[in-house]
C-alpha cells in the first residue's frame, strides 16, 4: 500500500491533507475531532487580536440544483483570546503528538508585534507558522491580510520579521487578488519563508436580493465583499500554484489551497507542484468525515499507478505547464460523434453553428434517422462541442499528429529570417 | 465557402510556386494576414516577385511548415 | 427432455434490469446528499455506510466504493439486485419526501460490477490464530459468517450439500433477478481468503454431525429451510406437479425444460417464491399462468414491486381460493385443480385474518401443471440429529449471540427464521452470520 507521509519543509505529515485556517479549525475540540476522522494537520483559524464578527457571514452559490458550487465569507480571523487559543493548541498537540498543527498568524505590519506573536506560538509547540497575508474583507481595511500581502515590500518584510523570531518553519499564505501572484511568492522567498499556500479567498459578492435589494450575505440590510472559495475557485487556484511552481527563482514547497473536495483534486494539486494540499469549504459543506474517502482513494490511485509513496507525484505536470507561445501550432484534434452513443439532443450542433465554427451538420442515416457528423476539415478542435455534450461518450476529440512540430516561438524565429 | 476550401485554394497556390521553384523572399504579417513574396527562380529581377496574401490561419501554419523543411533540406545538403 | 443452454433460449433468463449507463451513475450519486447519521444506513440490516459507497463512486474510487459495500455485506452484489430495497434503504432516503430516493440498489449494483469486472480481491484473511470452525451450509448466512471469521484469522471449513456453494442465491432466486454468476463471485471471494469450501457433501449423509461437532472448536449451522412442504391434498404424485424450488433451481443451473410450452400452469402460494415460479413459468412459454392464493391481496408477502412485476408479466391472480383435490386426466398427468372459495375471518396468530372456506362453493380450474410454492419445510430431523432445542423446526437461539442450547454451535439465517421474526432475506442471513461470527470470536477471546 502506497505511502501518504509527506515532508512539508521540514513538517512531516502522516498524509497531505490538513484543515485550511478558518471555520474549522477554530477550537481544540474541532481540531482533535478532525484528527480522529484522519486529518494528518490542521491550521489553526488565524490569531491575532481578537476581533468582533458580524452575523450573518457566509453565502453559498448554487449551480443547477447542486448546493455550494462556491462559498463567500465575511469572516474575520479568532475571536477569542490568545491564551485560549494557545491553551487549546497545547493540549491538542499533546494529545494528538503526531499530527501537525500550524499556527495561522495575523498582526499589524511592525516587527515588535510579529516578534510577540511568534514566541508566544512557538512556546506551546506549534509545528509551523503560517502568515496570513490573505483574507480581503475587514482586516485589509485595518492595514492587514490581503492590505498586506498585495504589497511585495510589506510581504518580503514581514517575512523577515518572522524569520528573525521564528524556530519553525515559516509558511507565507499568498492572497490570489493580485495580478501576478509570483511577485509575491518571490518576496516571500526573498524574505527567508520556508515554504508558501496558496490561495486564500478572492474578492466577490455573491449575489443581491431581488426582493430587497440587499447585497447576499447581508448584515442588517448591509452587505461588504467577502472571500470567495470553494470548488468554483479550484482552476484559479490550480494555476496559481502551477505559476509558482514553475518559476525557477521561487524554490519553495507549495502548500495547495482552493477548492480542494477529494482525492482527486488534491492529486491535481500535487501534480502541479504542491507537496501538502489544505481544505476548507469541502469540510464546511460535509464535515470532517470527508478525509476518510481523500486517504482511501489517494492510496487506491497511487497503488493503481505503482507508486510508493505520494511523494512521487509532487509537481510532475508543472514541466508540462508551458508558455503559450512554445505549445504545437501543427497539433490538430477533431471531434468525432459516435452516433451509438448520440443522445439527439443537437447541443453540439447549435453551439458549433452559433459560437464555434459551424462544421457539425446534419445528414439522413440508413435508416432515415436525422444525425450529425462533423466536418472535419473544418473543425479546429476547440472541445466546445465535447463540453457541451451530455452523453457520455457521445462525442471524442480525437488527436491527428503531424509529422513536423512548429510552435509559436519558433515561427516567430522562421519568419524573423524573412524579414516577418 | 467554408474556410477549408480557402485554405485549399491557397495551398494550391502556395505549392505552386514552389514547385515551379520559387524562393520565398520575404514574409510580412500584419493585421490582414501574411504577405508572402515570392521569387521566381533564376531571376533577380524584382519585376519577378509574386506577392501571395495568406487569410486563412491553416495556410498561414502550412507555409510555416513549408519553410522549415525547405531549410532544414538546405542545412542538409 | 431438459434441451442444452441454447443462447436465445437462455436470453428469456437474461439479467431483465439493465445496469445504470455511467451518465445515471454520476447523476444519481451526485445527487445523493451525504447526509451524516442517514437513515438509509441504519436501514440495512448490514449497515452498509451507504452515503460513503456513493460518495466514493463520484470521486471515481471505485475500489473504495465495492469495499465500503462488500465489508458491511460479504452479499453486497447479491443484496444490489435481491433486496426489498423499498422497504430497506431507499425506503428510509430523506429525499422520499423532497424529491425521489437515491436509487441505492442501482449504484450498489453498479460499484460491484466494477469489482467484479476489474477481478478486485476486497479483503484478506487476518493472521492465523489456530482456532477451527466448521460451517454447515453454504448459503449467504454461512458463507458470510465464513468470510468473517477469515478475516479475524480461523481457519474455516464449509460444509454444502449442492455442487456449488452460495445456497439460494446460487440456486433459489430466478436468474433474471440474479443470474448465478453474481453468487458465485462473491463465493470465490470468500474461497479466496483461504476458506476450505466442501461441497457435494452433506453433513450426516457424506460425513457424520459426530466428526462436525467434535472435529471443530465451533460450529455455526446454516442450512436454511427444506423444499416445498406437502400440500396434503389427493393428486399431489400426479405427474405434472412440481416443487417450486426445484424448477427454479433448474433454470438456475442452466438447463431450460421444454415441456412448460404452451401449458396451462398454475401456481399455489402467493409469496416471493410463488412469483418467481410464476414469472419463471412464462418464461418457459407456459400459455398462462394463475396464482391461487388462500387470502386476499392484502395478505400475501410478496412485495408489492414482486406483485406489480407478476403483473407485468401477465399472470393471473386467484384471490380467496383454496386447492382442495388435484384431479387426473386418467394417464396419471394433472388435469384439472379443485378449489374452494374462501372469506377471511378473525385475525390468527401471523397477525392476518384467517381464511374460511365458503360452504359449496367449489370450483375447477383447468391445468396441465400445478407448482406447489407454499413455503419451505424444515431440516426438523437434522436439528434433532443435532441435539439442538427447536420449536417446529426453527432453531433457538440467543437473540444478541446467535447460540444455539449447545454452547458449541451457533445458528444463523432462515434455520433461524420464524414465528413471524424479521422476514427471510439475504441481507438478514448475511448479517446474521456476521454476527454470529463475531459472537464466536468474542466467545474465543473470552477463553484466552
Ligand atoms: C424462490 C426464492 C426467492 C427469494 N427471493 C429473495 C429475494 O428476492 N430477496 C431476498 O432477500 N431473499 C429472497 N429469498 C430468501 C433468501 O434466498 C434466503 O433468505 C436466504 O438465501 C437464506 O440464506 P441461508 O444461508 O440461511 O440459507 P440458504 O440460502 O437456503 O442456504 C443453505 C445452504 O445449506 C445447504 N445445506 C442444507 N443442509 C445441509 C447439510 N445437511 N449439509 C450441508 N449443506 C447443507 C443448502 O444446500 C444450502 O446451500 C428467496 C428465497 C426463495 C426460495
Ligand atoms: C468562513 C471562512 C473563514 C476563513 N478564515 C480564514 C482565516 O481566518 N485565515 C486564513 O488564513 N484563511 C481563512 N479562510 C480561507 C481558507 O483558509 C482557504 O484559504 C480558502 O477558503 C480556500 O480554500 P477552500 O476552497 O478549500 O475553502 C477562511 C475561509 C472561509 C470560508
Ligand atoms: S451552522 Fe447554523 S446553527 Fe450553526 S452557527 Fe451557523 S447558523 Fe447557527
Amino acid at each position: 500500500m502506497a505511502n501518504l507521509q509527506i515532508d512539508f519543509a521540514g513538517i512531516k505529515s502522516k498524509n497531505p491533507f490538513w484543515l485550511a485556517s478558518g471555520p474549522p479549525t477554530n477550537t481544540g475540540y474541532q481540531v482533535q475531532r478532525a484528527f480522529e476522522a484522519g486529518w494528518g494537520g490542521a491550521v489553526w483559524k488565524t490569531l491575532g487580536d481578537p476581533v468582533i464578527n458580524v452575523t450573518s457571514r457566509f453565502s453559498g452559490l448554487n449551480y443547477g440544483g447542486q448546493r455550494v458550487a462556491g462559498f463567500n465569507n465575511i469572516e474575520l480571523i479568532t475571536d477569542r483570546p490568545l491564551e485560549v487559543n494557545l491553551r487549546e493548541i497545547n493540549e491538542t498537540k499533546k494529545k494528538f503528538p503526531d499530527h501537525v498543527i500550524i499556527a495561522s498568524l495575523m498582526v499589524e505590519p511592525k516587527q515588535e508585534k510579529w516578534h510577540e506573536i511568534v514566541k508566544r506560538v512557538e512556546d506551546v509547540g506549534v509545528d509551523g507558522l503560517e502568515l496570513n497575508f490573505g483574507c480581503p474583507h475587514g482586516m485589509a481595511e485595518r492595514g492587514m491580510g490581503s492590505a498586506s500581502g498585495q504589497v511585495p515590500e510589506l510581504v518580503e518584510k514581514q517575512t523577515y520579521w518572522v524569520k528573525e523570531a521564528a524556530e519553525t518553519p515559516v509558511i507565507v499564505k499568498l492572497t490570489p487578488n493580485i495580478t501576478d501572484i509570483t511577485a509575491t511568492a518571490y518576496a516571500a522567498s526573498q524574505g527567508g519563508a520556508d515554504a508558501i499556500s496558496l490561495i486564500n479567498t478572492i474578492n466577490s459578492l455573491m449575489g443581491v436580493d431581488l426582493d430587497t435589494w440587499h447585497t447576499i450575505p447581508n448584515v442588517a440590510g448591509k452587505g461588504t465583499h467577502g472571500g470567495y472559495c470553494g470548488p468554483a475557485v479550484k482552476p484559479i487556484a490550480l494555476s496559481m500554484v502551477g505559476e509558482c511552481a514553475k518559476q525557477p527563482d521561487i524554490n519553495l514547497p507549495i502548500s495547495g489551497i482552493g477548492g480542494i473536495e477529494n482525492w482527486r483534486d488534491a492529486a491535481e494539486f500535487m501534480l502541479m507542484g504542491a507537496t501538502g494540499v489544505q481544505v476548507c469549504t469541502a469540510a464546511m459543506h460535509h464535515g470532517f468525515r470527508i478525509v476518510e474517502d481523500m486517504i482511501d482513494g489517494l492510496t487506491n490511485y497511487l497503488d493503481e499507478k505503482g507508486l510508493d509513496s505520494v511523494m512521487d507525484l509532487v509537481g510532475q505536470s508543472v514541466s508540462k505547464y508551458m508558455s503559450w507561445g512554445d505549445l504545437d501550432l501543427n497539433h490538430k484534434v477533431v471531434a468525432l460523434i459516435n452516433q451509438d452513443y448520440c443522445i439527439h439532443c443537437n447541443k453540439c450542433h447549435i453551439a458549433c453553428e452559433d459560437t464555434a465554427h459551424q462544421c457539425i451538420e446534419f445528414f439522413t442515416d440508413a435508416n432515415g434517422r436525422r444525425s450529425l457528423k462533423v466536418r472535419e476539415e473544418d473543425c479546429v478542435g476547440c472541445n466546445l462541442c465535447s463540453i457541451v455534450c451530455p452523453a457520455e461518450g457521445a462525442i471524442d476529440m480525437i488527436d491527428k499528429p503531424s509529422d513536423i512540430s512548429m510552435t509559436w516561438n519558433e515561427r516567430q524565429r522562421l519568419l524573423h529570417t524573412f524579414g516577418g | 465557402m467554408h474556410e477549408h476550401e480557402l485554405f485549399l485554394k491557397e495551398k494550391e497556390e502556395i505549392d505552386m510556386l514552389l514547385q515551379n521553384d520559387c524562393k520565398i523572399v520575404s514574409v510580412k504579417e500584419n493585421l490582414s494576414g501574411a504577405f508572402v513574396s515570392f521569387q521566381l527562380a533564376d531571376q533577380t529581377d524584382e519585376e519577378r516577385i509574386t506577392t501571395l496574401h495568406l487569410l486563412t490561419p491553416d495556410a498561414r501554419i502550412y507555409l510555416t511548415n513549408q519553410l522549415s523543411t525547405k531549410k532544414m533540406e538546405e542545412s542538409r545538403t | 427432455m431438459d434441451s442444452p443452454t441454447a443462447n436465445h433460449q437462455w436470453k428469456i433468463f437474461d439479467e431483465l434490469k439493465p445496469d445504470l449507463k455511467p451518465k445515471e451513475v454520476m447523476e444519481e450519486a451526485n445527487r445523493c446528499l451525504f447526509c451524516f447519521d442517514a437513515p438509509c444506513a441504519k436501514a440495512c440490516p448490514t449497515g452498509i455506510d451507504i452515503p460513503l459507497f456513493i460518495k466514493k463512486i463520484t470521486t471515481g474510487n471505485m475500489k473504495g466504493s465495492a469495499r465500503v459495500i462488500m465489508d458491511a455485506n460479504p452479499m453486497g452484489a447479491t443484496c444490489a439486485r435481491v433486496c426489498p430495497t423499498e422497504e430497506l434503504c431507499e425506503g428510509a432516503c430523506v429525499l422520499n419526501d423532497a424529491s425521489l430516493p437515491i436509487m441505492i440498489g442501482d449504484l450498489q449494483r453498479h460499484a460491484t460490477n466494477w469489482a467484479m469486472k476489474n477481478q478486485q480481491q476486497l479483503f484478506e484473511a487476518g493472521e492465523a490464530n489456530g482456532k477451527t470452525v466448521a460451517i454447515i451450509g453454504g448459503g449467504p448466512a454461512g458463507l458470510s459468517s465464513a468470510r468473517e471469521l477469515a478475516r479475524l484469522g480461523y481457519k474455516v471449513t464449509v460444509y454444502e450439500k449442492n455442487e456449488k456453494a452460495g445456497g439460494l442465491d446460487t440456486y433459489g432466486i430466478v436468474p433474471f433477478r440474479l443470474p448465478q454468476e453474481i453468487s458465485l463471485w462473491e463465493v470465490s471471494q470468500i474461497e479466496k481468503l483461504g476458506v476450505t469450501i466442501q461441497t457435494n457433501t452433506e453433513v450426516g449423509k457424506d460425513i457424520p454431525i459426530a466428526t462436525v461437532l467434535n472435529d471443530f472448536d465451533a460450529v455455526i449451522l446454516a442450512i436454511g429451510m427444506a423444499n416445498v412442504p406437502p400440500l396434503s391434498i389427493p393428486g399431489e404424485d400426479l405427474d405434472g406437479v412440481y416443487d417450486a424450488i426445484q424448477l427454479i433451481e433448474n433454470v438456475k443451473d442452466g438447463r431450460v425444460p421444454n415441456h412448460f410450452k404452451g401449458k396451462k400452469a398454475v401456481v399455489i402460494g402467493a409469496g416471493n417464491t410463488a412469483i418467481d415460479a410464476a414469472t419463471c413459468l412464462k418464461r418457459l412459454g407456459a400459455a398462462s399462468v394463475k396464482m391461487i392464493y388462500r387470502r386476499s391481496e392484502a395478505e400475501m408477502t410478496a412485495y408489492p414491486f414482486e406483485f406489480s412485476f407478476a403483473k407485468q408479466d401477465g399472470i393471473e391472480f386467484n384471490w380467496l381460493a383454496q386447492p382442495k383435490r388435484i384431479i387426473d386426466d386418467g394417464q396419471n398427468h394433472v388435469a384439472k385443480l379443485e378449489c374452494v372459495s374462501m372469506e377471511l375471518g378473525a385475525m390468527d396468530a401471523s397477525g392476518r385474518r384467517r381464511p374460511i372456506e365458503i360452504e359449496n362453493s367449489d370450483f375447477m380450474i383447468k391445468a396441465d401443471v400445478v407448482v406447489k410454492a407454499i413455503g419451505q419445510s424444515r431440516y426438523t430431523s437434522f436439528i434433532e440429529a443435532l441435539g439442538l432445542e427447536h420449536e417446529q423446526g426453527i432453531v433457538k437461539v440467543d437473540a444478541e449471540t446467535y447460540q444455539t442450547s449447545n454452547p458449541k454451535v451457533y445458528a444463523a439465517g432462515d434455520v433461524i427464521f420464524g414465528n413471524g421474526i424479521g422476514e427471510a432475506m439475504v441481507v438478514a442471513a448475511a448479517e446474521q452470520g456476521k454476527r454470529a461470527a463475531y459472537a464466536i470470536h468474542d466467545y474465543m477471546l473470552s477463553k484466552i
